[in-house]
């Protein structure tokens, strides 16, 4: 059986009492043998720390991928609220104009290699 | 057997350390380099004009890219082990992004709106410069990561939504109250991050820049800059708040002198606030 905890308010808070003096500190008398430690049984893994991820790098190709996923993560944040909803479009299209920039047409142009 | 110290002295004598020098390419060479990369700056040009619905030539976007493309060649040292197109690339958008902003067809924009996400986007370019070379900013979703970019995009729109809020002017009561939101919500967080926000958001700053400025390094304001994107991401959103981030432990220094400032004490979102109230 569990006991209800009731609907108490707390309506005072009694004001602490002030420190009126500290103790002075003992003399060291005398420092022990440092001991040895025990040996650490394991480590555990940090997560994702050691893991490297390689460079997402976009291609024209999947310009269209991309901006569709823009649209989708757009109205997910919209609808929890993490963005405006009046600025939706108006931030769409910036994030949009800013991935589409980086975008190079035949990036295996010229030369037929990639720098 | 103990050594001494001439003898200390003379090992070092035998064995100097001396500064590896990258030699640049000479003027044929560089020249050679600039035809053979040409085409492909045009076509950096071209992206940088098709994303703003620009005309690359008339805009004077491949004269950018060109001068850029010179002056990279004549720069690159091929010693470094730096391949030239991973050097170049960034400085000629960087070129061709100040020609378009500089361009007349940039102040003649279809629409307000057109024009409003212009701006964002040259702005999110500082923030995010990965973007110039065609990469995704990296994120860490802490489940393994996010190989799918949706976690980088996530944290595109976040960044591009405080531009938006930012750079709102046209004075609407929706544009104000929600100005007012974010600067009084920024203006609770501490210090440090505020600051960063600040100078990257507000002041234009660069990471980079910052990260010189703040005498710490780029991966740490890099890193916190997500943390943080990702912070005020589940913060606007709807259900319980988060935790407030915690500093990370390379820049508690940074953290300490900026507290200690009485320049940098009361904090740039408060101060903006104060000043906004007064006017």
């Amino acid at each position: 059986m569990t006991k209800k905890i009731g609907d108490k308010k707390v309506k005072t808070v009694n004001t602490t009492g002030e420190a009126s003096q500290v103790r002075g500190t003992n003399q060291v008398l005398g420092v022990g043998q440092v001991q040895a430690t025990a040996g650490v049984g394991a480590v555990k893994g940090a997560g994702s720390i050691n893991k490297r991820r390689p460079t997402r790098v976009m291609s024209m190709a999947e310009r269209e991928h991309f901006f569709k996923m823009i649209d989708e993560e757009a109205e997910q944040l919209v609808a929890s609220g993490a963005i405006p909803a009046a600025k939706r479009e108006l931030i769409k299209s910036a994030v949009k104009m800013a991935v589409e920039s980086g975008l190079v047409e035949d990036e295996q142009t010229a030369d037929g290699k990639k720098g | 057997m103990a050594i001494s110290n001439d003898q200390q002295m003379n090992n070092s004598e035998t064995t100097p350390i001396t500064a590896v020098k990258f030699e640049s390419l000479s003027q044929e060479d560089a020249n050679a380099l600039v035809i053979e990369h040409q085409s492909w700056a045009e076509g950096v040009a071209k992206g940088v004009a098709r994303a703003w619905n620009l005309d690359w030539r008339n805009d004077g976007l491949d004269g950018a890219a060109l001068e850029a493309l010179l002056f990279c060649a004549r720069r690159f040292q091929p010693g470094r082990g730096v391949p030239f197109r991973g050097y170049a690339r960034k400085r000629i958008h960087e070129s061709a992004t100040e020609a378009a902003r500089k361009c007349r067809g940039w102040r003649k924009s279809t629409s307000v709106q057109d024009s409003a996400a212009r701006e964002i986007s040259a702005e999110l370019l500082n923030v995010f410069p990965e973007l110039r070379s065609g990469e995704l900013p990296n994120f860490d979703d802490g489940d393994g990561g996010d190989d799918s970019g949706r976690g980088s995009i996530r944290q595109l729109l976040i960044g591009a939504s405080i531009l938006a809020v930012k750079n709102a002017t046209d004075g609407s009561a929706e544009d104000l109250i929600d100005q007012k939101r974010m600067i009084t919500f920024m203006s609770g967080l501490d210090l440090v991050h505020q600051w960063l926000l600040w100078k990257i958001y507000w002041e234009g700053s660069s990471l980079r820049m910052l990260a010189t400025e703040w005498e710490t390094d780029e991966l740490n304001v890099i890193r916190e800059h997500k943390i943080l994107l990702a912070f005020l991401m589940k913060r606007f959103s709807k259900g319980r708040p988060p935790p407030t981030p915690k500093i990370r432990p390379g820049l508690r220094t940074v953290a300490a002198r900026i507290g200690r400032d009485p320049n940098s004490m009361a904090g740039p979102f408060a101060r903006f606030a104060s000043e906004a109230r007064q006017l």
